[in-house]
């Protein structure tokens, strides 16, 4: 600019001071621009504070809206309440004016009405006296004469009653008589049986020896007969041995009728003495009580045994006849018994009951 | 290092390297501004970056003060105080 010889030094002298200004200028821009950065912080700071201070003012703006928002709930819900009670309250006191108003026209109608009970008290105790005195004096006119057919009836029934009791009481003497007559009869018949069981036993005890005594006899007839029934055996068959010998060389094949025709009387008497000996061991009685039955020395022994069973027979049968009488008795007995009791209590029934009227 | 021009140096540069002109050479006779009233008046008052550069020759090459120059730059620095009073104008009114 200084060189240029195209400006007039006014000019150049104008764009110096100019340019001194702007230097001035520029000065004082620099600073504003450094105040304006520091003016830039701290605003940047002051946002940051204010956008940390509206957070926070926003939280809090929430909480105290939560809170408001609760506090007007409750409000309302006291409010509400409140005005339940108070409809209630003003129910109350309706109800109260009416109970009031109720009352004293209860108290008015109270009045009336006990002015009208004791009226009609006055007249009802009148007229129940009456009533009570005209019913007191019929009922005892009529309890004399109900007493009176009482009276008459009870004396019927207890002479009627003592009359029973009379005749139970004889059928009752007569019962224990009677009963005392059989078991006595009892007592004798048993006495009979046991004196009859004592000889019965004292003949089984005499039987049995006899039977005793009458088997060693038995046996001992018995070995003698067999011995000798053994002996003619013996001879029987040395007699068949000797008549075969001389009659049997001559004609072995004849008939054995042949041969016993030839027999003489002595032999055929042998044989059937020696039959009539076997029929008399093996048949016949067939055991030997029959035998000794059968036989003349025994017979007045059975007829001891037949007796005796005889008389058993008769004393079992008389026993059964005793029992039935005795539990015939202790029916009756019981019979009685039941009647005298039966008896009694309708007596003590009939007694309570007059007691009680 | 490689050192950075900007753009007048290089034009400089350019001019004292380059071929002269001849407007240049009416610039050094003093005869250039005739010629452009003459010659090239449309181009001169019309284009601006010609007129500049015509400005800028007749600035190296002139031994007078030539009033257009004068006016031109005048001009810019009413134009850029006006511009800079307008826009500290706000900053004026702001009471301290």
């Amino acid at each position: 600019m200084e060189n240029n010889r195209a400006l007039s030094p006014e000019v150049k002298s104008l764009f110096e001071s100019v340019k001194g200004q702007v230097k001035e200028y520029n000065n004082s821009f620099e600073i504003l621009t450094r105040e304006m950065k520091n003016l830039e912080r701290q605003r940047v700071s002051v946002v940051d504070a204010m956008a940390l201070l509206t957070t926070r003012v926003e939280e809090k703006i929430q909480n105290l809206q939560e809170i408001h928002d609760s506090a007007i709930k409750e409000l309302d819900e006291t409010t509400e309440k409140a005005e339940n009670l108070r409809g209630e309250l003003l129910e109350v006191q309706r109800v109260r004016i009416q109970l009031q108003e109720q009352s004293e026209s209860i108290t008015k109608y109270i009045l009336e009405l006990q002015g009208a009970i004791n009226e009609f008290r006055y007249k009802s105790d009148k007229e129940l006296a009456q009533t009570i005195a005209m019913i007191e004096q019929k009922v005892e006119d009529e309890l004399e004469k109900e007493s009176q057919k009482i009276e008459v009836r009870l004396s019927m029934k207890v002479k009627q009653l003592e009359t029973k009791v009379q005749t139970n009481e004889q059928r009752l003497m007569h019962l224990n008589e009677n009963t005392k007559k059989d078991f006595r009869v009892m007592s004798n018949e048993v006495e009979g049986v046991k004196s009859d069981s004592s000889r019965l036993s004292q003949i089984t005890d005499e039987l049995n020896n006899a039977i005793l005594l009458q088997n060693d006899e038995l046996e001992t007839s018995f070995s003698q007969r067999y011995k000798q029934l053994e002996r003619h055996i013996l001879t029987v068959i040395d007699k068949v041995e000797e008549i075969e010998s001389s009659g049997g060389g001559g004609g072995g094949g004849g008939k054995p009728k042949d041969d016993f025709d030839d027999w003489g009387e002595s032999d055929i008497g042998s044989v059937s003495s020696i039959a009539d000996k076997l029929k008399g061991l093996g048949g016949g009685g067939g055991s030997t009580t029959k035998s000794l039955a059968s036989s003349g020395d025994n017979s007045a022994l059975a007829k001891d045994v037949k007796s005796i069973a005889q008389k058993l027979d008769k004393l079992i049968a008389e026993s059964e006849t005793i029992v039935e009488k005795a539990t015939f008795t202790e029916k009756k007995g019981n019979l009685a018994l039941y009647i005298a009791g039966g008896s009694l209590v309708g007596m003590i029934i009939l007694f309570i009951i007059i007691l009680s009227k | 290092m490689k050192q950075k021009f900007n753009e007048q140096q290089i034009n400089r540069l350019l001019q004292t390297v380059g071929p002269k002109t001849h407007f240049e050479d009416f610039a050094e006779d003093g005869h250039l501004l005739e010629y452009l009233n003459e010659f090239l008046f449309e181009r001169y008052t019309n284009e601006e970056p010609f007129r500049l550069e015509m400005f800028e020759i007749l600035q190296r090459h002139t031994k007078v003060p030539i009033p257009e120059i004068e006016e031109y730059y005048l001009k810019f620095l009413s134009s850029t105080l006006n511009f800079f009073l307008e826009s500290t104008a706000k900053w004026k009114t702001i009471e301290p």
